[in-house]
């Protein structure tokens, strides 16, 4: 029964499964690196009231040589904010599709950099938060390049790579009496 | 029992599925059709050199209109491959397939199209432009790879510094994608989204769409 068991046959069809389950493998583009600045407002003493620009520089760099399945989306999400108004600020995000595979692909927030205005509120100490969070996707299968024309990007199906979030930059804001 | 029938049948089930090299499962590559004396197969040699070509779209919303009607579009939604190399250039159509034909009060911008001839596996060439404040620099490096005999399917390597013109750029080790000779494709396509910005209403916001279409065709010139 044992020799049975390994009758080049069945070797042949475990083989043939082996390799199925292995072309339904995915592998993701990564994340390189991830950045955030804050520009403005720098660290000090600033009066109540006072209107303060917030500047910021968002960016993550994405590895998309070894991706499987083409195409690929990489997507850039975005923070800014100061501590007084910690969801005024939302998210902003930046999606880019490509079929290119290269080593290194920089996504930017765009605006570049992130400009916003803000009133100080009463005295006490706060700080101004820039993060970044990175997330690549690729393809569950091959969609395109044509001949034929892949098809329409509805419905098609990404597997998420590992997301990477940045550490975020702050600087401390006194607000004087 | 059930083992044994099993492993009885693999056989049958190795020919039935079987494309796995293995004693008992023989490689049966396809028969290539075989040139006769009579009609000795033709072959149409390679092109000697490529034009690479590009333009850049971009989606915007119409004046006027709230961008929160707008939230929901799909973030690929701008990631269209045009029909044909006709309509690659053909800015009419193309103002349409990426805006009213997307959603009414979408305007796309059809940009110039922007080409380089280039001989196979030459060093890439690079394209320069500046943006509207007439100093701000951008520009994107082209080659061509064959990668059949007739050179018809190519590897393009682009080096793109579009920072402050698209919000990405590449590193300059060129980058690789697979290409058609004749049909144009989305290599880059972007969208962005925004929620409770302080300069705009609450909720989320459709920010941005971009599109860069590429097309590589034989040189005729």
């Amino acid at each position: 029964m044992r020799v049975q068991l390994f009758h080049p046959g069945t070797i042949c069809l475990v083989a043939l499964l082996l390799a199925c389950t292995a072309s339904f493998a995915v592998t993701p583009p990564t994340v390189t690196s991830t950045y955030a600045k804050v520009n403005t407002p720098q660290s000090g003493n600033y009066q109540p009231n006072q209107t303060i620009t917030g500047t910021t520089t968002h960016r993550a760099v994405f590895d998309t040589t070894n991706g499987e399945y083409q195409p690929f989306k990489l997507v850039i999400i975005w923070e800014s904010y100061p501590s007084w108004a910690p969801c005024g600020a939302g998210t902003d995000d930046n999606l880019l599709y490509t079929y290119n595979q290269q080593s290194g692909i920089t996504v930017y927030s765009s605006p570049n950099p992130v400009i916003y205005q803000w009133t100080t509120p009463g005295p006490g100490q706060y700080s101004y938060v820039a993060n970044t969070i990175a997330i690549p996707y690729a393809a569950s299968r091959t969609y395109g390049p044509p001949p034929p024309p892949p098809p329409p990007p509805d419905g098609r199906d990404y597997t998420q790579g590992d997301p990477v979030q940045g550490d975020p930059d702050v600087t401390q804001i006194t607000v004087v009496p | 029992m059930v083992v044994r029938l099993l492993s009885l049948a693999a056989p049958v089930w190795g020919i039935v599925l079987g494309t796995v090299a293995c004693p008992s499962c023989p490689a049966q590559p396809p028969a290539a059709p075989a040139p006769t004396a009579e009609a000795p197969a033709k072959t149409t040699p390679p092109p000697a050199a490529y034009t690479v070509s590009f333009r850049i779209i971009k989606i915007d919303v119409a004046e006027g209109l709230d961008r929160r009607e707008f939230a929901d579009l799909p973030d690929s939604a701008f990631f269209i491959t045009p029909e044909s190399g006709d309509q690659f250039y053909d800015r009419v159509q193309l103002r349409q397939v990426f805006g009213e034909a997307i959603r009414p009060g979408l305007v796309a911008t059809v940009g110039p199209v922007y080409s380089v001839t280039v001989p196979p596996r030459a060093e890439p060439v690079a394209i320069r432009g500046v943006l509207m404040d007439g100093k701000t620099e951008w520009s994107v490096s082209l080659a061509v790879e064959p990668r059949s005999d007739d050179g018809m399917k190519v590897d393009l390597r682009s080096v793109w510094l579009t920072k402050d013109l698209l919000a990405f750029e590449t590193n300059p080790d060129p980058g690789k994608c697979e290409m058609y000779v004749g049909w144009p494709m989305p290599m880059w396509a972007g969208s962005g989204f925004s929620t409770n910005r302080p300069d705009r209403e609450v909720g989320k916001n459709f920010e941005r769409g971009y599109c860069v279409l590429v097309l590589v065709e034989p040189a005729v010139m």
